[in-house]
Formats: structure tokens, C-alpha cells, sequence
């Protein structure tokens, strides 16, 4: 509608104005003659003013031609449409001075005004295509890790250290494409962790893409290359593939191609994996020598710890204490103390220019979160954010975490928002953790939070949706109110026609209103999704159709999930729905399972196990088929997975005993069946180490499956407790034998202590092999720690 | 009358619109006290010299002076000028009250006392408005603001104008008891000739845009005369003595209405085959504004010349 | 400054029924309005301010009427008519705003969209002063140069519709380039053109007042 004005306006306004000042100028001219010059002047100032407020809008990018993303390039066309209208503008003084202003010229003004700003646009664009390929795309080679004297090696030639910077030309002219065979490519790759590492990275880099003028994108032939480092001459493996990039444009400027290269060697590896075990040596309670050695390794050992403690949060408390030595916490003693060193962690945050829940600096300010002083957080907090039109724009900004229904307050390296301070998302982390600090203490009454920060997010939330998701996690009755108030105003999930009422979501607008009291929490959100529950389906089914690339729950299923009032959650309706979308998507069949079992785990009450194994694929599988089952079964409730994992094992049993034994349909579901009995002694259950302990009984058909697994000493933290106190008990001593290496893998007290037993053990061998990992104990806990050089 | 005591004075005032020439170096000059009737017929510019006069339009060219001081842009004196114009009416919700109560905004000398008991000697109530008001009330109303504002200048367009032959009397009466008493100046522009002839001081006709008589009264009633002769008679005499105005033919005999150059060759005898008697302020504006027949010598022989041309 | 009363009635009298409907209008548009006011963001509250601004300049400067010659010919100085005409035009705006003021600040808007259990209020009551305050800019942008614009277009000199396009010429610039306009302070460039309008409001505005002075009136 606006750029049928706009064509209007251009077009016939000076054309009208044209016809206009001839007939005027035809019939007026004998009137009492020209306007004094005062008239004049003033009117060819405001011309004038008119003019420069559009030189002002040009030179600054402007709208239409300008704003497209040629920025960069078009200075020179700029500086000449400036200069033009510049003189325009002289020109009105001067011709204001010496004749009365004419018609013909308000419409030129308005001519020239817009046909800077769209009619140009072609031609310079044109011109800009034509330029580009001379203007060298810039490229950037980093580190992820703080790791300095790393050289870049490409196709094969030195090009220098990194921080690498460096154009597509350069490296061209440099390094020449070189061809490398796939099995030479993929060999030597080590996993370290959980994460594969390359001795030779490949990716493809895409010159800047160019863009038309309505934004469209035409890929340019991609530059393949292969990217290797060195460090003092030594290979250092890369993290994984590099995939394909490429610079960018963004509002007009070419954004180089950054390539962060994730690194590692055996020996860093290695160190990092002695500094995590030196650390459960002392039970977790480092001391400040590891701590001085684990800073010279920072990334890798804070990556290690932050992979860790899920399967053993005891790490938290290592990361705590690096917090503490890190930031001075120990210094902590009250408020003041408290506040400064709060300040202290903003300044670094704001100097490193982001800023992370999930990391050393966010446990440094969740240890203060007792300490601080809340009145004076929540004061700063509402001023500033009185202060704000928005939150995603004005600085008091949060990401959304990988944790479902958890916010994590995040900013990126890679991507730097001049007009956010990370130091702000501290304070939105510092905010959440009071608001759960005080509803673990009273969950009653409304907390300072719920009182103060709530209303203003929601007042926030008019113009910007993302403060109502803050306002949602932190909730109380004024969150609760305005839901309930709002449901009443909310009839149809479709879109409004005032764009102010809508918002986004996968790929469609949706009307704000019905969007946020479908997810809001508490009672007001329970009833709104029972009488609206009809309308939610309906919508769920929309973006289902729409969704694609189903390889993990997205983020819009959350309402699904949520109470409603007297009724199962509408996820149990949408069930079959959603299960029919993930099974009939072929092209994502190894993260179906774990998609389905990952929505079934969300459904409160929890679904009995029948519904997990249900989705279990019964019909001729294909290798691949089941993914991961450790980390699928993993999504499950402890008390769920022993049974789901039995059920399964009995359906892979069905389905291979109607298959010929050498089709790939059978040697799938003797794959997978295989994989769920090694599953079963890492269930962290009494029950699931009985039937572990069964099935290694030796009349147990498959036995072999669960010693192997046992057997295996680089099974890292697969047998849990409950196993391995049954296998240290074993009559049997090949499987108290099985016990040792475990011990060395996870030397915690417990298993210190089980080791203590086992060097008196009755079984030569046993005692042999518990006096060996024994002495390989003490020798690591003698061990110097290792200093990253 | 000393440059001093000019209460108005225009000086080659002229005015066009969109190119046609409506009014065209006038120059008139009125004096404190004076009664000025301004005639002519219609759209003459009568209107558009009253309107250069009080500040609502702009000259073309020339200037117009009240006080001294320029009408263009209007001068901070225009409060001691009260108009009443031709086509310059209050809306039509207005009552005549707060039309006094304008008028007394412009004027601390504003005589309320002489406005309301001019309204209710004409049966107009003060509160009445302007829509429920006869022509002849309008007028009188619009006069009334005028004649009570105490201004030293009253511009007046065909003030008579819907009036009844009593209440001009009246007007006529009020204007030169003002003049004669506080030495308001008028200007007056009517048709109704015979009324102004009664009151006016100056008179001055205006033909096409520009001055063609300007001249006091009193001195026209002593000068002009229509004078009649038999055609085949020499009028030579007439014209050596005289400015013929205009002249007309029976069948037998030139009627003409001259001017006498002076006053004392009104005292010449003129052969006995012309007879002479005085006319009124009406022969003598018909005789300025229709075409005269017979021409002045000079006029005759510039006439005679184009024709040879 | 004095104000004569009388002259004031008599020049507001064009704008009362104009005052009547716009001060009911916004007062009900203020009262009964359910989401936020944002000013710049709310299409009825800029085409109502652009039309009551433009109104207030007809309705007072219908130059060839009758009346107002009557007015310009009753010997008032130019620079008393200049004072009444923008005493009336801010009476009438007042008269229009001052009401909703009363509503939004004392907050009786709030506590009735709260009785009508509106979720933004009371929240985002204490925005809305905001919406007060940019619709008197606006007003304060506007009036000028629709005042101009009749003085303009009344003055006897060639291209008497200079004034016409000079506030066409203002307005397709302003909505070409509406969204750079309303941030002001948001960075050097917006607030440069922002006030760059601001500029030409206070130049035609006091422009008008020395052009008013050589205003004609009852030319035919």
C-alpha cells in the first residue's frame, strides 16, 4: 500500500505540480508582481531545510536504495547525491533571492528528493555489481580458545598466525586449491570428549553473496579449502567440520567471513583430562594449584567441567571454587563487598564483550546472589528498565537457553551488539536468581521481583514480545492478572491486521494476545488453554505443517506441554498428530526417537512406558534408525527408563523374530537390541543393576553383550553406583575384576573406598589389578599439575 | 492645510488585479473635519480606495497616509479609523451587542451610552442578532459602532444604503455634528447624490480608476452652470471662458454644462443667445460621467489632428 | 500581553463547534481506547491531531469570508489579531487536550480501562504522559505552517500557492520519511532531521506573524 503511495507520489505529484505551475504561472503572473525578498528567502530556507533534511537522509542510508546493502560501496554515489542536493538547496536561496519561488521547483525538489532515493537505485546498484568482485572480501581465521602462537596453515601454506586476517584474493593467490582425497581427509580424526577433532579441517567459502536490490540472495561459486593448524611446529587438531560460510552483508556493510576454529591436542586433551581427575581425587575441593594450572588451560578444562557435570554435578562445586579464586569471592563478606565485586565481574564482562550463564563468570555471580544487596538490584534493575522502549533493543537483553523453559542469559563473541552492555545480562541473571532464591523460600506471596521487574516487562511487552517470555519464567499474581485480563480480549489465534497485535512464529503471524495467554503460566494460562483448547490444536496443527527439520522439540510445542485447567495437557491430544508428522519425515529418521520420546518425557502426568515403547519403530528399520539410544533414553524419567529400555528390548525381539536373520531390517533391530542391553547397567536404579547383574549370568544368551561393555575400560562413566557396588560384591571376580577400571576412570571417595576392599581381595588377580590402578592413583595425585606452555 | 493637520492623503495611489488597472494615480488630500464625498458609478474603485485607506489592501503603487503615517502595512493609528464596508458583515449568529462590544475593544472613547440609545430609537435591541436585523437595521447597526467608536476617521461605503429617507437624515446629521464637534473627518461614498450634497464638504468623482473632479462644493455650486444655445451659434465664447463638462443636442439648440475657469468670469456676460442657470450636484456628476459632445478647442483640434492621421 | 475578551469570543467563535467535536472525540477516544496510547505509533491520534490542526487553520482563516474582513476592518491592530488568533487556536487545542490530560494523568483513564479489566492498565499508565506530550509537539509542528499557509496563499504577490506547496513539500517528506522522524535522540541523523521540521515549524511560524501583518483583506 505504501509503495503504491510512494509510486504515486513520485510520479504524478510532479507531474501535476509541472502542469500545475504552468497554468498558475499563466494566470497569476499579473498579479501584483513578484513577493518581496524577504518572502522569498525564508521560503527558499524552508526548501532549503526541506532539502538538506533529505541530503541528511541520504547520506545516512535512507530508506530504499539506501538502506539495501551496498552501504559500503555506495559512499561515492552518496557523497555525489549530497553534493547534488547540497546545491539544490543553494540553488533555492539563490533563486528564492531573485525570483519568487516557482512551482516547478517544490516539484523538483520532490523529484530529485525521491529519485535520489529509489529511481537511482538500478544504476547504482548495477555499478555495485560490477565493483564488487574488485573489492577484496575480508576473511577471519580465530581461535575459540584463548590460545596464543597457533599458525594457520591453508591448502597446505603458511599464511601466519592467528588471529588470521585475510581476503578470498589473497588466499587464492597464496594458497591454490588443492585436492585431498576423502579418506586421506577423514583420517587421523580423534574424539576428545564429546566432540570430533581433525588434523584437517575443510569448508568452503562463499565470496559475498550477492544481493539484489529486494534482498534476494544468487550464491557465487564457493572456494573450497582446507584449513590445518600449528603450534610451535606441533599439528593442533580442529574441532569438527567448518561446514561452509562466508561474509556477509549486513545493512549495507560486507561482514567478513569469521571462521572459529575450536582446538585441541592429545596433550591438552590429556592435561584437561588429569585436572578433572586430580579433581575427583580430592572429592572435588580443588585447591589453588589447580586452580592456577586449569587458568593456563581455561577453555578446555571450563569446557570439560560444564560437559561433566551433568553425569557428575559434584563439578559444580569445582567450578565454584574457580569462580571464587577467579573473581576474589573469597572476599565476600557482605554487601559492599558483594556489590564491588559484582561491579568487578560487569567491568570484565563488559571488557570480554559477553557474557554467559552457563560458565565460570555466571557461577561467580549465582555464588553472589546470597550476598547482594536485592533492594539496590531491583532498584537499578527497574530504573533501567524504566528507562527502556524495549528490552531486545535497549541493553537489558537475554538469550533463550538450550534448557527447556529456562532463560540463559547470554551475549556471543561472534556477533556484538554495540548498543548492549553485556554487563546488563548479568543483571537479568542476577534478577532470575533472586526471583527463584525467593519462591524457594516462599512461593506464597509476590517477591520484590514479581513486584517490581514483572509489571515493568509486561509494560515493556507492548512493544517488544520477548520481555513478556522474561516476565513468564519470573510470573507472580501481576503476570497472573494481567493473563487472566488478557484472555478476555483474545478471540481467534489468527492474525490481526494491526501489526502491533501480532507476532511471528514459525513462519506465521498469530495474534499476540492469543500467543501469550496460551503460554502463560498459572491458573489464568490453565483455564484460557481449556476453553480455548480447540483454537490451540488447530494452531499447533498449523505449525506442525510448517515445521520442518524435526530434529529436536521446537521451541512452539512448549504451550502443549503447559497445565490446563482440570484436563491432561493439550500434548496428549496432539499426540497422535505429532507422532504421524516425525514417523512419515524420512529424512530425519535417526532423531525421530529421540524427538518423540523428548515430547512424551514433557507430558505431565508422565505417560506410562507403554506410550515410549509404542513409539519405538516396529517395521522394517534401517540402520541409523534409533540414533542414539543412550542419550534418547536419557531424556526419560529414571524411574521410566529401566522399563521402556526392557519393552523396547522385547519389541526389537518381535520384529527381528518375523525378519530373515540376514536382512538389514533384522541386523537394525539386533543392533539396537544389542545397544539397549549395554544401556541398562548406566540406568542409575537398584532394579536396573538386578537385571544388569541377570543378564550377566552365563545362561543369559546375551551375556557376551554386557561384559563386553563391562569389559571395556574406555567406557567412561557407564556403570553407575548401584552397579558397581553389586559388581564389587560379585561372587564372581571376574566382575569385581570388571570394577577396577571403572575405579580409575571415576576415583571419587566411594569408589576409593571400594578399591580399598578390593586390595584385599580374596582373587589374586583382583588384588594384582586393584594394586595396579592403586599405584597408577597415587601416582597421578603425585603428578605436578600440568601447565598449559 | 499645513502638512501638519492632513488627516488623510494618497499620493499616486493605484491598485490592479491580476493585471487590470482599478484604481490609478490618485491623489486627494482631506483635511481634520472635513466631509469628503467620494462618487462615481459603479466599480470605479470607490471601494478599493476606501479599502487602500484602512489598511486592508496593499497598493500597487503609491501610497496612502493617515496621520502621516503609511496604510500599508496597516499602522498601529488604524484604531482611530472606524469603516463601514461594502461586503464586511458580522456572522450571522453575532449579536448587536458584542458588536459594540468589539468596537469598544479597538477605542477607550467607545460611547455606549450614544450606541444603545441610537439602536433603541430604531427599535434595535441590543441583544438581538445579526440574522433576525432588516437591511436598513444592519446598516444602521454597523453605523451606530461606528459613529459611537470616537474615531477621527470614518471610511463609510454607501452608508445610506437600505436606509429610509429619515434615518439618512439623521446619519447625514450625525456625521457633521461629529465633524463639526470633535472634527471627525468622513469619507463618504453614495449614490444617493442629493443627500451628500447636503453635507459634503469636497467632492470628488471618480471616472475609470482615476480622480476626475476634486474639487470643494461650494466652489462647483459658484462655477458650473448649464448653459443652452441655438446650434448654428458660436459657442466659441463659452469655451474661451469655460471648461465644457458635457454637452447635449435637441433639434435645435446645444445644452451644455460647463465650468467657469475662475470665479470672477462667472461675473462675464455671454451674448444674448445663450441662457445660462445653476445646476445641482447631480447634473453636474451625470455631466462628469457621460461623454461630452461638443470638445474644448484643444480637444477639438486634437481630435481633428488623429483624424487626418 | 493583554487579552480583550471580546476580540477573543469573536475570533474563537469559527473554532467552537470544531472544539466541541474534537474535544469529545479525543476524550473519547482517550477514555475508551483499550490499548496503549503511543503516539507515533497510534495512525487515528496523528490523522486526528494533522485534521484538528488543519480544521482550526481553515475555520480561522477563511480569508474571503465576510466576517472576516468585518474583523480585519474594525481597526484592531494587526499584532492584537496575530495574539487572538493563536489564543484561539490554543484554546481550542487546549479545550481538546485538556480534558485528556485530566483522564490519563490523574488517572482516570487507567482506572477505568482497570475497571474494565484492560491487562495493560494500570501498568502502562505511567507511559502515557508521553502521548500527551508528543501530541502537543505535533500540534506545535503543525499549526505553523497551516497558519502560513493561509497567509500565504491570502498575500497579493505571485505564486500565491507557494504556501500550499511548501506544506505538500513538508508533508511527502515527512511521510517519506516518517520512521527516521519520530526517534528523536535515538542518533545524530534522526534528531538532525527531526530538527530540521522543527526548524522550518518555528521559521513559518514566526514568518506568519511578520507576513500577517501585510495581510489582505476583502480584495475582490
Amino acid at each position: 500500500m505504501i509503495e503504491i503511495f510512494f509510486l504515486a507520489a513520485i510520479v504524478i505529484l510532479p507531474i501535476y505540480l509541472t502542469l500545475k505551475a504552468w497554468r498558475w504561472s499563466a494566470s497569476t503572473s499579473k498579479i501584483n508582481g513578484k513577493a518581496p525578498w524577504s518572502v522569498n528567502l525564508v521560503e527558499a530556507s524552508t526548501l532549503a531545510i526541506l532539502t538538506s533534511v533529505m541530503v541528511i537522509h541520504v547520506a545516512s542510508g535512507g530508506t530504499g536504495l539506501v538502506t539495501s546493502p551496498l552501504q559500503e560501496f555506495i559512499i561515492r554515489e552518496r557523497i555525489l547525491a549530497c553534493a547534488i542536493m547540497i546545491a539544490v538547496a543553494g540553488c533555492w536561496i539563490l533563486l528564492g533571492l531573485w525570483k519568487s519561488i516557482s512551482l516547478a521547483a517544490v516539484g523538483m525538489l520532490i523529484s530529485i528528493s525521491m529519485a535520489m532515493t529509489f529511481a537511482s537505485a538500478k544504476p547504482v546498484y548495477e555499478r555495485f555489481e560490477k565493483e564488487i568482485r574488485q573489492i577484496p572480501v575480508p576473511i577471519e581465521f580465530t581461535i575459540r580458545e584463548e590460545i596464543d602462537e597457533i599458525d594457520v596453515v591453508i591448502n597446505g601454506v603458511q599464511m601466519g598466525k592467528a588471529p588470521l586476517h585475510t581476503t578470498i584474493d589473497e588466499l587464492e593467490k597464496k594458497a591454490p586449491p588443492i585436492e585431498v582425497p576423502k579418506d586421506e581427509y577423514s583420517k587421523g580424526w580423534k574424539n576428545f570428549g564429546n566432540s570430533t577433532y581433525l588434523p584437517r579441517a575443510k569448508t568452503r567459502l562463499d565470496r559475498a553473496d550477492r544481493v539484489g536490490i529486494r534482498g534476494d540472495r544468487e550464491k557465487s561459486e564457493p572456494m573450497e579449502l582446507y584449513v590445518q593448524l600449528e603450534r610451535h611446529g606441533q599439528p593442533v587438531m580442529i574441532s569438527g567440520s567448518l561446514g561452509h560460510s562466508g561474509p556477509s552483508r549486513m545493512f549495507g556493510n560486507i561482514q567478513p567471513a569469521i571462521l572459529p576454529l575450536g582446538v585441541m591436542t592429545e596433550e591438552w586433551h590429556r592435561d584437561t583430562t588429569i585436572l578433572l581427575e586430580k579433581a575427583r581425587l580430592m572429592d572435588y575441593r580443588v585447591d589453588a594449584d589447580w586452580i592456577s594450572a586449569a587458568d593456563t588451560h581455561f577453555h578446555f578444562v571450563r569446557n570439560a567441567l560444564i560437559a561433566a557435570i551433568p553425569k557428575e554435578p559434584q563439578f559444580r562445586q569445582v567450578l565454584t571454587d574457580w569462580a571464587k579464586a577467579r573473581y576474589h569471592l573469597e572476599q565476600v563478606t557482605d554487601m559492599v563487598s558483594a556489590w564491588s565485586a559484582l561491579e568487578r565481574i560487569q567491568a570484565q564482562v563488559n571488557k570480554a564483550g559477553a557474557y554467559q550463564t552457563n560458565s565460570i563468570t555466571g557461577e561467580a555471580v549465582e555464588y553472589l546472589i546470597d550476598h547482594l544487596d536485592s533492594d539496590r538490584v531491583i532498584a537499578i534493575a527497574k530504573t533501567k528498565l524504566k528507562s527502556l522502549p524495549t528490552i531486545s533493543a535497549g541493553g537489558f537483553g537475554y538469550g533463550w537457553g538450550s534448557e527447556l523453559g529456562k532463560p540463559c542469559f547470554s551475549t556471543s563473541f561472534l556477533t556484538p551488539q554495540t548498543d548492549r552492555k553485556p554487563s546488563d545480562f548479568v543483571m537479568a541473571h542476577v534478577i532470575w536468581k533472586l526471583d527463584q532464591k525467593w519462591d524457594s523460600e516462599s512461593d506464597d506471596q509476590d517477591n520484590p521481583v514479581e513486584k517490581e521487574i514483572v509489571p515493568e516487562l509486561i509494560r515493556l511487552s507492548y512493544l517488544d514480545p520477548q520481555a513478556m517470555k522474561l516476565a513468564t519464567v519470573l510470573g507472580g499474581s501481576t503476570l497472573n492478572e494481567f493473563n487472566r485480563r488478557q484472555q478476555r480480549q483474545v478471540y481467534s489465534f489468527k492474525e490481526s491486521s494491526d501489526p502491533m497485535q501480532n507476532e511471528y512464529i514459525e513462519g506465521q503471524y498469530v495474534s499476540r494476545d492469543f500467543w501469550q495467554s496460551l503460554n502463560a503460566v498459572g491458573p489464568a494460562g490453565a483455564k484460557f488453554r481449556k476453553e480455548h483448547s480447540y483454537q490451540a490444536l488447530e494452531l499447533a496443527e498449523q505449525f506442525l505443517n510448517k515445521s520442518f527439520s524435526l530434529t529436536s522439540l521446537p521451541n512452539w510445542t512448549d504451550f502443549l506441554f503447559l497445565e490446563v485447567e482440570g484436563r491432561e495437557p493439550l500434548a496428549r491430544n496432539f499426540w497422535k498428530s505429532f507422532r504421524d508428522k516425525v514417523e512419515a519425515d524420512k529424512t530425519h529418521r535417526p532423531w525421530a526417537l529421540g524427538v518423540l520420546w523428548s515430547y512424551l518425557a514433557r507430558i505431565r502426568p508422565m505417560p506410562p512406558a507403554s506410550d515410549f515403547v509404542a513409539a519405538f519403530p516396529k517395521k522394517s528399520p534401517s540402520y541409523g534408525d534409533f540414533g542414539n539410544p543412550e542419550q534418547t533414553l536419557s531424556l526419560l524419567p529414571v524411574d521410566l527408563r529401566l522399563q521402556v529400555t526392557q519393552d523396547c528390548i522385547a519389541e526389537a525381539v518381535r520384529g527381528k523374530s518375523i525378519l530373515q536373520p540376514n536382512s538389514e531390517p533384522y541386523g537394525a533391530f539386533n543392533q539396537i537390541e544389542n545397544q539397549l542391553i549395554r544401556y541398562i547397567p548406566s540406568i542409575p536404579s537398584d532394579a536396573a543393576a538386578d537385571v544388569a547383574m541377570q543378564s550377566l549370568e552365563k545362561t543369559n544368551p546375551k551375556s557376551t553383550e554386557v561384559s563386553r561393555l563391562l569389559k571395556d575400560q574406555g567406557t567412561y562413566g557407564q556403570l553407575t553406583g548401584h552397579m558397581l557396588a553389586r559388581l564389587a560384591t560379585s561372587s564372581d571376580p571376574e566382575h569385581r575384576h570388571w570394577v577396577i577400571p571403572q575405579i580409575k576412570i571415576l576415583p571419587n571417595s566411594e569408589n576409593r573406598d571400594t578399591l580399598a576392599r578390593l586390595l584385599n581381595d580374596e582373587d589374586p588377580s583382583v588384588r594384582e589389578s586393584a594394586e595396579k590402578v592403586a599405584a597408577e592413583l597415587e601416582e597421578l595425585r603425585r603428578l605436578p599439575y600440568p601447565k598449559l606452555k | 492645510m499645513t502638512e501638519s493637520n492632513i488627516v488623510m492623503k494618497t499620493i499616486d495611489l493605484t491598485r490592479d488585479f491580476g493585471g487590470k488597472v482599478v484604481l490609478e494615480d490618485v491623489s486627494l488630500t482631506v483635511g481634520p473635519g472635513e466631509i469628503l464625498a467620494l462618487l462615481g458609478p459603479n466599480g470605479v474603485g470607490k471601494s478599493t480606495l476606501m479599502k487602500l485607506i484602512s489598511g486592508l489592501l496593499m497598493p500597487s503603487r503609491g501610497e496612502a497616509r493617515l496621520w502621516g503615517e503609511s496604510c500599508w502595512p496597516p499602522s498601529p493609528e488604524m484604531y482611530r479609523v472606524a469603516c463601514v464596508l461594502d461586503g464586511m458583515s458580522p456572522p450571522s449568529g453575532t449579536r448587536v451587542r458584542e458588536i459594540m462590544s468589539l468596537k469598544s475593544c479597538v477605542s477607550h472613547r467607545f460611547d455606549w451610552k450614544l450606541a444603545t440609545s441610537l439602536c433603541e430609537q430604531h427599535q434595535i435591541s441590543t441583544a438581538s442578532r445579526w440574522r433576525a436585523l432588516s437591511k436598513g437595521q444592519k446598516r444602521w447597526t454597523l453605523l451606530v459602532a461606528a459613529l459611537a467608536s470616537g474615531a477621527d476617521l470614518l471610511v463609510l461605503d454607501e452608508p445610506a444604503d437600505g436606509l429610509d429617507v429619515a434615518t439618512r437624515r439623521e446619519l447625514y446629521g450625525l456625521l457633521r455634528e461629529q465633524a463639526n464637534d470633535r472634527g471627525v473627518t468622513s469619507i463618504v461614498a453614495s449614490h444617493i447624490i442629493a443627500d451628500v450634497e447636503r453635507i459634503a464638504d469636497d467632492v470628488v468623482i471618480l471616472v475609470d480608476g482615476r480622480v476626475r473632479l476634486h474639487s470643494p462644493l461650494e466652489q462647483l455650486r459658484d462655477e458650473v452652470f448649464e448653459v443652452e444655445l441655438p446650434l448654428e451659434a458660436d459657442n466659441s465664447v463659452v469655451t474661451s471662458l469655460a471648461e465644457v463638462i458635457s454637452s447635449r443636442k435637441t433639434d435645435d439648440t446645444l445644452i451644455a454644462v460647463i465650468r467657469f475657469r475662475s470665479l470672477q468670469l462667472t461675473e462675464q456676460e455671454l451674448p444674448g443667445e445663450i441662457s445660462r442657470r445653476r445646476v445641482s450636484l447631480e447634473d453636474l456628476y451625470l455631466a462628469y460621467t457621460q461623454p461630452s459632445q461638443i470638445q474644448a478647442p484643444e480637444e477639438r483640434h486634437e481630435l481633428a489632428s488623429e483624424r487626418s492621421r | 500581553m493583554s487579552i480583550q475578551w471580546p476580540l477573543f469570543f469573536w475570533v474563537f467563535r469559527p473554532l467552537r463547534l470544531l472544539t466541541l467535536v474534537s474535544s469529545s472525540l479525543a476524550t473519547s477516544y482517550v477514555l475508551l481506547h483499550d490499548k496503549p496510547l503511543e503516539f507515533f505509533l497510534d495512525l487515528n491520534a496523528v490523522v486526528f491531531v494533522i485534521s484538528h490542526s488543519f480544521l482550526i487553520s481553515l475555520f480561522l482563516g477563511r480569508v474571503r469570508s465576510e466576517s472576516f474582513a468585518f474583523l480585519y476592518s474594525q481597526g484592531f491592530s494587526r499584532d492584537l489579531l496575530w495574539r487572538h488568533v493563536w489564543l484561539a487556536t490554543l484554546a481550542s487545542v487546549l479545550a481538546t487536550w485538556l480534558p485528556c490530560a485530566v483522564l490519563i494523568l490523574t488517572p482516570l483513564r487507567s482506572q477505568f480501562q482497570d475497571w474494565m479489566q484492560n491487562p495493560w492498565f494500570p501498568l502502562m499508565a505511567s507511559t502515557e504522559s508521553r502521548f500527551l506530550t508528543r501530541s502537543l509537539l505535533f500540534y506545535g509542528m503543525l499549526l505553523p505552517i497551516f497558519h502560513y499557509e493561509w497567509i500565504r496563499s491570502s498575500m497579493p504577490f505571485r505564486d500565491q500557492v507557494s504556501g500550499h506547496l511548501l506544506v505538500i513539500a513538508y508533508f511527502v517528506i515527512g511521510l517519506f520519511l516518517n520512521e527516521r522522524l519520530w526517534y528523536f535522540g535515538a542518533d545524530l541523523t534522526r534528531s538532525a532531521m527531526f530538527l530540521g521540521f522543527i526548524t522550518i515549524s518555528v521559521i513559518l511560524g514566526l514568518f506568519g506573524y511578520w507576513l500577517h501583518k501585510r495581510l489582505e483583506v476583502g480584495a475582490s
